[in-house]
């Protein structure tokens, strides 16, 4: 598509001709080169005022589920409405779904509108893949009109404010993948709870049959006559912290297939198994030079949460385990996340000598880097490097996992399965 | 070494409605072309078929490889460019009619080549050039239906072009219906036509014809003869010098360009337009001067004339020694171009501004007589072309006025001083008149503006008695008459004040069409007036006739062709001229005369136009903010509220999910954690009120991750949703 000056060649054209008709006319007295003359800026003046009267009073929303999932087609609906009196012809709308895949990502849909009667509503519906997790913002929708003859094309952007979440899918877990003996099972196949020991109120629930007494509501059971539990924040063991390390400059890769993504997938599956069994979950990452953290119990949240994470924190690594030190109870099971290149193993001793048990993932994040042959690798990153860390880690008493590029999440996180158990 | 060879192909355009009105629109600018020839060319009907064949031709073949018809069109097109070429030498003074031939077999050839949209373009393009030279050839009137026609015929192909290119980027199917609204048509015909008629109104026009060479008719080599007789073919006994014609009038012609011009014929001239001139300024074209009167008639009292010829285009206009002119009288002059197209028959005169200089006329000699009256070695035919170069005098009033020399060239008293025998009456008018002023010209603008200003204009006197004297029937009896006795009288009276004079016949201006840009001169503008000679300065205009203008330097007052002013001038015959006029007034007074001669400029009238559009567009809020682009708004951060949103409303809705769910909890449908509310709703048993439950969900998702405004509709359907699913479970268990 033209841009800038060029957008209006044919326009600047006609009027360069319009200017040689004149100096003809005034040169040689032809009268009616004149009126001819008029008659062509006339029609480019009528082009340039029509277009933009095309476009005054035009109103679109957009409808569209706001949640989706990596790799499902969705329908987006813009519902155009025109507010003027007067019909506006020959009207096109250009939409950019912002959650396509890169190759389609600059490819916009276009809707051309040949007529919209006056105070009337047109309706128009396309299905898009959402091809990544993310967050993403609707761009404003280009809207243009050079009716009725294509003159001076106006051009508009139109903010139309829509936000789709595309939630990260991961593959799911399997209770035969770790040992749950410690939940019960319920008649609903639900995972229940136990009242912690904490000091953390939570809030009060109905007493279940089997369920012990001994923390009963009292005010509320003389106020409803049902049987009301204290519920309590789970104690340590019930909780799982997942960290992510989303430093920037140890991630590699691109689209789907970038180390973070690959991080992304890992954390979801652990969220979701631990959230079906019951188990509360707290999500850390280091974004932006800030440390954040997400504790939940809603899957749907903390999917939200995953969602969001990029490959943009700037947090030393020796900063974020200070935190993590400082933010998980002694005696908790923390997953670590981890791309390779930031592992330092004596890190870890703070947080084992508090008794968390740490199980690290390692990303092996130059199998995810494109024409690996034309990386020369870092002075310290020789395979042999890889091997004495991964030893110095299994000496401090932990297992460390190393994922590569295409590597079989289930079997990575299998081997990592001491986590729930 | 290999050369690969990519020819960029456009995609074929298949709208058939779209090639339609192209081919509509090429046929009108043909037709338009060719009837703007003087007449009907034999290949006109050929050039017609030709392109309607063509774009058959190019709409069947659109998608193939058409290497051996782009090779013919080359072949053709070649052809055509040496045809133009051996028709433009042939006479190389006008181009126009070789160029625009050329200019439609292009278009012809071009046809049977259109697979594209972008060759359809071009083809609309040569249309726009083609009605173009249409309108440099055009001389009348019928142009401007043609004109109108082209432009109601356009509108669909640009609307048509800019549909199908629209349609194309959106991968939609070509246009194949005719559908367009009538409102949207006549709605763009509307604003066209009105934004033109103001463009048209207000763009200065100047008066300047900058043309080099000038155009004429193909020149013709004819032998010589008939020395530079008159040759009126209106009036063809009239031949043979002094044979006068009494009473037989032709309305078709005026009986002035003879031999003798007979003061007693009576009749009206019909309004059958004779030439077409384009020229500056309104300048008289001059004929014939007449110096012998004899009471009752004008004759030449000397019939010599000399042959102007030239090898090469333009003939140079010499004067005869008897016209008194000398080399420095040229000076204070300026050029003057009219362009002559002969619209009838006409005797064999040469029609000019005085004093012609230089001439292109189609014929490589020409003659001129004892007075400065050129002729033509053959009648001038309907269809010829000539332009002439008059070097006109532009002489202050103030300079006219100190020249009390009386000093005249030789033969100049003796030919232009000649009177019969006079009334004393009437010489002693004359005295009366003139007597109190000193200066030629001083006398001869008093004689004029006496004639004017008591005597009456009126084609419908009787002939005079056979033997009254013209001017004194004309003076003392009827005191009526038309331009031949007022200016018989003045040159009467100036020759009786001492002063030459001559009587001139030949053409006024005419009526100008501001259209065509032509000065339409018809039978009835033949006219008669008077050259005076003053010393020093050489022979001046006047015409005593009532109506016209009496002083030369009107006649070469600055014409402005400004349609603008035009209109202002109209509206000063209208309530509105109170007001004009107090603006002038006011203008003036605040305006030295220098800011006022510059504010006449027409150059500065039209920068003070553009001035006072940008500014009124400039200070015009509201439309400039309607056109530029739509400001983008600040979007907040994903997931976050925008500012500003009303949180009660989704806090109400996100309640009555949470109570949705314990509703559900309550019933042994428990959300896991470890489930989205759409994995929730889907593992849901078919028994419960699946709608009201699905419907709820979707607005709870909305409201709290979308930044969509939730409002109290919003939150009343959520209630009500929750009660809906509450009363089922109630009916359930009840």
């Amino acid at each position: 598509m033209k841009s800038g000056f060029w957008r209006y060649s044919d326009e600047l054209i006609l009027l360069g001709v319009s200017l040689f008709l004149f100096l003809v006319a005034s040169n040689t007295q032809a009268g009616w080169l004149y009126l001819l003359n008029s008659i062509l800026l006339g029609t480019l003046l009528a082009g340039f005022i029509i277009s933009r009267f095309s476009l005054r009073g035009l109103a679109i929303e957009r409808r569209l589920p706001f949640i989706a999932s990596e790799g499902e087609t969705i329908r987006v609906t813009l519902r155009v409405l025109n507010k003027n009196r007067l019909a506006s012809y020959f009207f096109s709308i250009e939409e950019f779904f912002p959650a396509a895949s890169p190759e389609n990502l600059k490819c916009g849909r276009m809707f051309v509108f040949e007529r919209l009667p006056g105070k009337a509503t047109d309706f128009v519906t396309y299905e898009a893949e959402c091809y990544k997790r993310g967050i993403y913002t609707f761009p404003p929708l280009r809207v243009s009109a050079g009716a009725p003859i294509g003159f001076f094309n106006a051009i508009k952007a139109l903010n139309v404010p829509g936000v789709l979440t595309v939630l990260p899918t991961a593959p799911a877990l399997r209770d035969g993948h770790f040992s749950t003996a410690r939940f019960e099972s319920s008649p609903h196949n639900t995972a229940r709870m136990r009242s912690g020991h904490s000091h953390d109120f939570l809030g009060i629930r109905q007493h279940q049959p089997g369920e012990s007494t001994r923390m009963l509501h009292w005010p509320s059971v003389a106020r409803t006559g049902i049987l009301m539990l204290k519920e309590f924040e789970n104690p340590v063991g019930s909780q799982v912290f997942i960290f992510l390390d989303t430093n920037r400059r140890f991630h590699t890769g691109l689209g789907k297939e970038a180390s973070i993504e690959y991080a992304v997938k890992l954390a979801t599956s652990v969220a979701r198994h631990a959230l079906l069994h019951g188990q509360a979950i707290r999500l850390m990452a280091a974004r932006q030079g800030e440390f954040f953290a997400l504790k939940t119990r809603d899957l749907l949240q903390a999917l939200r949460w995953l969602a969001a994470v990029e490959a943009d924190g700037e947090m030393e690594t020796e900063k974020m385990f200070v935190k993590l030190n400082e933010e998980i109870p002694r005696g908790s099971r923390l997953m670590l996340i981890l791309p390779e290149p930031s592992v330092n193993p004596e890190l870890f001793v703070p947080l084992m000598d508090k008794k968390i048990k740490c199980h690290p993932l390692l990303l092996k994040t130059e199998t995810f880097i494109e024409n690996i042959e034309s990386v020369a690798p870092a002075p310290d990153e020789s395979p042999q490097q890889e091997v004495i860390i991964l030893n110095r880690m299994r000496s401090l008493g932990l297992s460390p996992v190393v994922c590569g590029r295409g590597d079989d999440l289930l079997r990575c996180l299998r081997e990592q399965g001491g986590l729930f158990k | 070494m290999k050369f690969k060879f990519k020819i960029h192909r456009h995609p074929p355009e298949h709208s058939v409605p779209f090639r339609i009105s192209v081919l509509v629109m090429v046929l009108v600018a043909i037709v338009t072309t060719l009837m703007q020839q003087f007449e009907w060319p034999s290949w006109g009907w050929q050039v017609l078929a030709g392109t309607i064949a063509g774009f058959w031709v190019s709409y069947l073949r659109r998608e193939k490889n058409n290497w051996w018809i782009k090779l013919i069109i080359a072949a053709l097109m070649i052809w055509a460019f040496y045809d133009f070429f051996r028709n433009l030498l042939l006479n190389v003074y006008d181009p126009r009619i070789p160029l625009t031939s050329f200019l439609i077999w292009l278009q012809t050839l071009h046809s049977f080549d259109l697979p594209s949209r972008r060759d359809l373009n071009y083809t609309m393009w040569v249309a726009l050039i083609l009605m173009s030279a249409a309108a440099v050839l055009s001389r009348d009137m019928t142009f401007g239906t043609a004109l109108i026609f082209f432009v109601l015929c356009s509108i669909y192909p640009l609307y048509f072009n800019y549909l199908c290119a629209l349609r194309e980027k959106a991968h939609l199917p070509p246009l194949t219906r005719w559908n367009w609204s009538f409102g949207l048509y006549s709605g763009t015909l509307l604003i066209i036509m009105t934004l033109s008629l103001v463009i048209y109104l207000a763009v200065p026009r100047t008066r300047r014809i900058n043309m080099r060479p000038l155009p004429m008719s193909f020149t013709l080599h004819l032998p010589r003869f008939g020395m530079g007789r008159i040759k009126n073919p209106a009036y063809p006994s009239s031949q043979s010098g002094m044979l006068r014609l009494r009473r037989i009038f032709n309305a078709g012609a005026y009986f002035g360009f003879n031999a003798f011009l007979d003061l007693n014929m009576r009749g009206r001239l019909d309004s059958e337009v004779v030439m077409r001139v384009r020229m500056s300024n309104e300048l008289y074209l001059r004929g014939l001067a007449f110096d012998f009167y004899d009471g009752a008639a004008w004759s030449f009292s000397r019939e010599t004339t000399q042959e102007l010829k030239t090898l090469m285009p333009p003939i140079v206009a010499v004067p005869a020694k008897t016209d008194g002119i000398f080399s420095e009288l040229s000076t204070g002059s300026h050029q003057e171009i009219q362009i002559i197209h002969v619209e009838k028959e006409l005797p064999n005169i040469i029609f000019s501004a005085y004093r012609p200089w230089q001439l292109y006329f189609p014929s490589d000699y020409i003659f001129s007589d004892a007075f400065f009256g050129l002729r033509s070695p053959f009648p001038l035919e309907k269809g010829m072309i000539y332009s002439v170069v008059s070097l006109v005098n532009e002489f202050a009033p103030a300079r006219l006025s100190r020249s009390k020399s009386l000093r005249y060239p030789p033969g100049i008293r003796e030919l232009f001083l000649q009177l019969p025998s006079l009334s004393d009456r009437l010489k002693k008018e004359a005295s009366d008149i003139a007597s109190r002023y000193r200066t030629p010209s001083h006398k001869a603008q008093a004689i004029c503006l006496y004639l004017q200003n008591h005597f009456q204009y009126d084609l419908d006197i009787p002939p005079f008695p056979q033997n009254a004297e013209t001017v004194d029937y004309f003076m003392f009896v009827t005191k009526r008459g038309y331009c031949e006795h007022f200016a018989t009288a003045m040159a009467v009276l100036c020759r009786l004040s001492g002063v030459p004079a001559r009587l001139v016949t030949g053409y006024t201006p005419g009526t100008y069409n501001p259209l065509t840009g032509y000065y339409e001169i018809r039978n009835k503008d033949a006219h008669a007036w008077v050259e005076v000679f003053i010393p020093r300065f050489g022979w001046l205009s006047f015409d005593p006739t009532p109506g016209w203008s009496p002083d030369p330097e009107e006649s070469e007052k600055e014409q402005s062709f400004w349609l603008a002013s035009m209109l202002i001038n109209y509206l000063k015959e209208t309530p509105l001229k109170e007001v004009l006029e107090a603006s002038a007034r006011f203008i003036k007074s605040i305006a030295t005369p220098a800011q006022r001669s510059l504010f006449r400029s027409f150059y500065l009238k039209g920068g003070i136009l553009v001035v006072l559009i940008v500014l009124v567009m400039f200070f015009s809020r509201r439309w400039w903010k309607k056109l530029s682009l739509g400001k983008s708004l600040k979007t907040p951060p994903p997931g976050k509220l925008p500012p500003g949103t009303p949180d009660e409303f989704r806090k109400s809705i996100v309640e009555n999910y949470l109570a949705l769910c314990r509703t559900l909890k309550a019933h042994g449908q428990m959300k896991n954690a470890g489930q989205t509310p759409l994995e929730f709703i889907r593992i849901l048993p078919p028994q419960l009120p699946q709608a009201e439950i699905i419907d709820l969900t979707l607005l709870y998702l909305e409201a709290r991750y979308s930044l969509h405004t939730m409002g109290p509709g919003e939150a009343r359907t959520s209630k009500s949703l929750l009660e809906i699913v509450r009363r089922s479970f109630r009916e359930k268990t009840g």
